[in-house]
């Protein structure tokens, strides 16, 4: 199994109910798209093998529950994800409302390094879209996480946002790889250590002058 | 039969004072046994007058303890000192007994009553004869027992230990006595205790009749399977009571002290195991006292007496060791609290049943101990508990709804006797086992023969008198529904088992029915993607949901309902009834647990779920644990939807009738059983087969021809089975296809039938799991609390933190601030400090220039004076240089007019001399004078050079 693949990325999929997390996945994993697709109950899950970088990464891929109260079933699928996607409906004002509670219980039950990424799905809707791409984007911006808007039907950007979200996990891996690997203790106190700097710095300053 | 009589007369009559040892030495297992005969014995009992409700209980205790010994010859010493002794068991086994009595009466086989005298009731007769021989044997000790009787009523407690001590004292004789009869008969198997027993009874039934002995072995024999294969409660009381002991002490005859000594044996036993369950009173009331709980210390007292009088120290090790005959598992689970509270509470169950009257104290305790292991029986107790919760009226709307079933129900019988008389006709009654005259039925096609098998006449008992059925037929409403309701009256009776049909829910619905919800678009949307819903039913569908979402906000709208209500929609007439039945189900069977915010009823049931599988087969349960399966990620939809998310609406339907008659715990059985029956597939993939698998292929296991394939053989099936699971991975859709347009390749009946017969489900052991449910609930609820706060502090701290940080940074801007002017300072301090060298140096300089100016000034100094003169010296030497030169000039141009002076001088004087000469030469050699002429021009020049040295020497100077 192992030899199958170079990382396996696990991802999951959030968001409100009925915003199109299910059709994005079967749209990625199968491309198919059926518009008479169940309401999830509990958890699905799918596997997709991308190619990235010259590198296999296997995608795990857990689709959940939107409705709320699911989330006793679907809260511990945060913690061992590597990714999260947060979707909402481009032609649903609450759901995209609802991001700010999903990134609450992403902050609430993942692990404090996991990556985000926000898409705002069904975007072939142009006529029915009430949440503008600027402010999407804005929101996303400000939550600094990367932003997609995809059609599941046409598949518009499906692919990419999965593929953006398997890269920036793998950056961050290679990153903390070298993090890991380099300096030690540098994460642990970024400010601190800058502080240390500066006052380093000031004092050697002095000293030179002095000379 | 004289003997007989007259033996019954004392037993009546004694009965009443012995009966209590009897109740305590019986063990529940044995009960169940005897319960038949008891029951009957009971019934007896109530006939007759009885002035205390004790005496009852003792004639009952009594009875038992005749249907015991049923092969012993009846002894009325016993029988008194039984009474005398009395010794309630406790209540709770009491309790079960009866229960155990009443289930088996049907089974009461006349076998056992040997001796039955014809003189007593009818009734009694049966039971009766058991006693009666007991009782013969031993008149004696029977004189002996009804006078010790007769003072303790008397005398009360304070006499009825010394009664009791005078009882154990002969026992003790009788036991010495009898030691050597004891140790032939003891069985070698039982402990010393029960040895001892057996040893007593053997002796007295020696004494009488050697049959007893085979009776009592038979008994413990018995007894020994009832233990083991009675459920939990069966095997808590055997723990705690020793029942064969105490019954043989009863029934054996012989004189009361071996029978005290009995008891004492059995007291001590229970103090060992059951101290926590057995409740001790303060005082202790007479014997004869109607509370049962006074009798248990009486025999305490007597015990500690008899402890006293005599060392009976190998009884009590006797006992413990007893205890650890018990089997290990059982053991151990008495030594769990949540297991002994279990006990408990069906104790005070029990105990709270026995206050009302007797018949319906004995229903109730019956239904109670039945409930524990028989789901249908449970489900229809939970019920009832609901609909006596209801108010009045409640309860009258739903009596009518009943009726009103029961009306259309006849209607429909009677279109199907008509359309189906000629078949019926020719079958032989009714009976679900048709299926043997199935093949003479061929012309029929399939529904019609399935029409044909219907045993209408179960049914009609089923809709008219369900408690009944539920409570004597549990077994057959099992077959009959595992067979499946048939599709005419499966609306009718779904709702009349849940008691759901009510004018009064129907009106709600009504009134509710154009309420709007907050759920509304949702459900919608939902609707609206499913294409599992028949499309002229979604209409219908939305407004139910609707409805209860408004009904009961708490819960509102869960995804999941729809698969729920959508069985309901196609098996009943108005979305009135759908609406009633589906309160019936949420309120009544618990699925409002699955559905509320965070879904407690689902969790449990994944736990139990977890538990059952692993029961059933703990390779498949770790196989799947180590592969990092959760049962919530598969089976949550199978609970949540009683398996209509993605399984065949015809598997779904018979579900449905399962669960309406067992419970919503039968999906379990459903669960476990698809998991067992894929065992062999599901060991063999990996995670990422795995999910796929469990939620989509489980059920191809059904198919009919991977049955069929299965049947023919091995090979042929995983093929199948492979090419089956193959084109499921393929595609989702495709399947979903599969599901709902192939239900006809399914068999259904199989899949029931597995779920029913291989899967045991006891709502005991589901209330066990759900208690360590709770158990680990609780912890979880805990940790999470913890973990909360310990979020919050971190929160807070990491706020704090920052904050410190801030400050910090300000600090060590301020700092860096401070140390640079520091610095600044510092080498401003330091070039001061050179300057102020400098001017330092300077200002010395200063002061020693002055105080040399000073010093010049006033000492003048002649070596001071001389450099200044040196000038003046040197200009004066030059100039003195200078007229020295110019006198040395003079000089030379003397010295040159002097040497050309010299040579006129020495040309003139060479002409005198030539002329001299001549002259001289002439006269006189005169010629040496002229050289020294010559010297002295020589020396004017020598002269000259004297002058330069001369000049020197002045210069030098």
């Amino acid at each position: 199994m192992n030899s199958e693949y170079d990382y396996l990325f696990k991802l999951l999929l959030i968001g409100n109910s009925g915003v199109g997390k299910s059709c994005l996945l079967l749209r990625f994993s199968d491309d198919t798209y059926t518009n008479d697709y169940i309401s999830t109950i509990g958890v699905d899950f799918k596997i997709k093998t991308v190619e990235l970088d010259g590198k296999t990464v296997k995608l795990q891929i857990w689709d959940t529950a939107g409705q709320e109260r699911f989330r006793t079933i679907t809260s511990s699928y945060y913690r061992g994800s590597h990714g999260i996607i947060i979707v909402y409906d481009v032609t649903d004002q609450d759901s995209f409302n609802g991001v700010k509670m999903w990134l609450q219980e992403i902050d609430r039950y993942a692990t404090s390094t996991v990556l985000k990424l926000l898409v705002g799905n069904k975007c072939d809707l142009t006529d029915k879209r009430v949440v503008e791409y600027d402010v999407a984007k804005e929101f996303a911006d400000a939550n600094k996480m990367p932003f997609l808007e995809t059609s599941a039907l046409n598949s518009t950007n499906v692919e990419e946002a999965f593929l953006t979200m398997a890269r920036q996990i793998k950056e961050s891996m290679s990153q903390q790889k070298m993090e890991d690997g380099g300096a030690n203790g540098g994460n642990k106190n970024p400010d601190g250590g800058n502080n240390v700097n500066l006052a380093g710095q000031s004092l050697t300053n002095g000293g030179s002058s002095c000379c | 039969m004289s003997e007989d009589n007259t033996e019954h007369v004392s037993l009546d009559e004694e009965s009443k004072e012995e009966p209590l040892d009897l109740n305590e030495s019986i063990s529940e297992g044995k009960e169940n046994e005897i319960g038949d005969r008891e029951v009957e014995q009971e019934q007896d009992n109530i006939e007759t007058p009885e002035p205390d409700v004790q005496e009852e209980e003792q004639q009952q205790n009594e009875d038992k303890e005749e249907d015991e010994f049923d092969f012993e010859p009846p002894n009325p010493d016993s029988d008194e000192i039984g009474g005398s002794n009395e010794k309630p068991t406790d209540v709770v086994s009491r309790a079960s007994e009866e229960l155990n009595n009443l289930e088996v009466v049907d089974d009461t086989d006349p076998e056992t009553k040997l001796g039955v005298p014809t003189a007593i009731e009818d009734k009694i007769l049966d039971i009766p004869e058991q006693p009666v021989e007991e009782v013969a044997p031993e008149p004696i000790l029977v004189d002996v027992a009804s006078s010790k009787i007769s003072s303790n009523s008397n005398k009360g407690t304070s006499i009825t230990k010394d009664d009791t001590s005078k009882a154990e004292d002969t026992i003790l004789q009788e036991k010495l006595t009898s030691e050597n009869e004891q140790e032939e008969v003891k069985d070698t198997t039982v402990p010393r205790e029960e040895g001892i027993l057996d040893d007593d009874v053997s002796r007295k039934k020696e004494d009488e009749e050697p049959i007893a002995e085979s009776g009592e072995n038979k008994l413990d024999e018995e007894e020994k399977e009832l233990e083991t294969s009675t459920a939990v409660l069966g095997e808590d009381i055997s723990k705690t009571f020793t029942p064969n002991q105490n019954v043989q002490v009863n029934v054996i005859p012989p004189p009361p002290p071996p029978r005290r000594s009995f008891e004492s044996q059995p007291e001590e036993k229970v103090d060992n195991g059951l101290s926590e369950k057995s409740p001790t009173s303060p005082a202790l009331p007479p014997r004869r006292s109607m509370e049962k709980q006074p009798q248990e210390e009486d025999e305490k007292s007597k015990e500690e007496e008899e402890q006293a009088a005599s060392p009976r120290l190998p009884p009590r090790k006797v006992s413990i060791e007893r205890k650890y005959n018990v089997p290990p598992p059982l053991e151990e689970e008495m030594r769990s609290d949540t297991f002994r509270k279990n006990l408990a509470m069906t104790q005070a169950d029990t105990k709270h049943v026995r206050g009302h009257g007797r018949e319906s104290k004995r229903k109730q305790a019956v239904l109670d101990s039945a409930a524990e292991i028989n789901l249908i029986v449970n489900r229809f107790r939970v019920t009832s508990h609901h609909i006596e919760e209801e108010g009045e009226t409640t309860r009258e709307n739903l009596a009518e709804g009943q009726n009103l079933l029961k009306s259309s129900f006849t209607t429909i019988l009677e279109g199907i006797t008509k359309i189906s008389e000629d078949v019926t006709a020719e079958e032989t009654p009714l009976e679900t086992e048709g299926g043997k005259e199935v093949a003479s039925l061929e012309e029929l096609d399939e529904e019609e023969k399935k029409m044909a098998n219907v045993d209408w006449t179960f049914w009609s008992k089923v809709v008219n008198d369900f408690p009944t059925v539920a409570k004597n037929e549990a077994d057959k409403l099992e077959t009959i529904v595992t067979e499946g309701i048939p599709p005419q009256i499966r609306g009718i009776i779904w709702q009349l088992i849940s008691n759901s049909k009510s004018k009064e829910m129907e009106d709600i619905y009504l009134t509710l029915l154009d309420t709007p919800s907050t759920h509304d678009a949702n459900i919608r949307r939902d609707l609206k993607r499913t294409n599992f819903i028949p499309s002229e039913k979604v209409e219908s569908l939305f407004n139910v949901i609707k409805v209860y979402s408004v009904y009961d906000p708490d819960v509102g709208y869960t995804q999941g309902m729809a698969f729920i209500a959508t069985p309901l929609i196609v098996n009943t007439k108005t979305e009135a009834e759908v609406f009633s039945l589906l309160i019936g189900l949420m309120k009544n069977y618990g699925l409002r647990d699955f559905f509320l915010p965070d879904m407690p009823g689902l969790m449990l049931m994944l736990y139990q779920f977890d538990r059952l599988l692993e029961e059933n087969s703990p390779q498949l349960f770790n196989h799947l644990t180590r592969e990092g399966i959760r049962s919530s990620m598969y089976a949550t939809q199978w609970f949540l939807t009683f398996f209509a998310y993605k399984f065949p609406f015809e598997f779904v339907l018979r579900i449905f009738d399962i669960v309406f008659v067992e419970g919503i715990e039968a999906v379990l059985k459903f669960a476990v059983v698809l998991m067992l029956n894929n065992k062999e597939k599901i060991i063999n993939l990996k995670f990422d087969q795995l999910l796929n698998f469990l939620k989509n292929e489980l059920f191809i296991y059904y198919l009919k021809e991977s049955v069929e394939s299965r049947e023919g053989g091995k090979s042929v099936i995983d093929k199948t089975l492979n090419t089956e699971s193959l084109t499921a991975v393929s595609s989702n859709t495709q399947l979903n296809q599969m599901n709902s347009n192939e239900d006809k390749d399914y068999d259904v009946d199989l899949f029931v039938h597995d779920a029913m017969n291989k899967v045991y489900i006891t709502p005991i052991s589901l209330k066990r799991y759900a208690a360590e449910y709770d158990e680990i609930e609780q912890l979880e609820h805990q940790k999470e609390a913890q973990y909360e706060s310990f979020r919050i502090k971190n929160y807070q701290l990491q706020r704090e933190s920052k904050k410190l940080e801030r400050d910090y940074g300000i600090l060590n801007k301020e700092h860096i601030a401070i140390a640079n002017e520091l610095i600044e300072n510092r080498l401003k301090a330091e070039m001061l400090l050179d300057e102020n060298n400098d001017l330092k140096q300077n200002l010395d300089d200063a002061k020693a220039q002055l105080d040399e100016e000073l010093r010049k000034r006033d000492l003048p100094n002649p070596d001071a004076a001389l450099p200044s003169d040196l000038k003046q010296d040197l200009d004066r030497t030059m100039q003195r240089n200078q007229e020295v030169m110019e006198e040395n000039r003079v000089l030379q141009d003397r010295i040159i007019e002097l040497e050309t002076e010299v040579e006129e001088l020495k040309r003139i004087n060479r002409l005198k001399a030539s002329r001299k000469s001549t002259d001289r030469q002439r006269a006189t050699p005169s010629t040496p004078t002229p050289s020294p002429q010559k010297e002295p021009r020589a020396g004017v020049k020598s002269p000259i050079g004297g002058g330069w040295s001369g000049f020197k020497k002045v210069f030098t100077k």
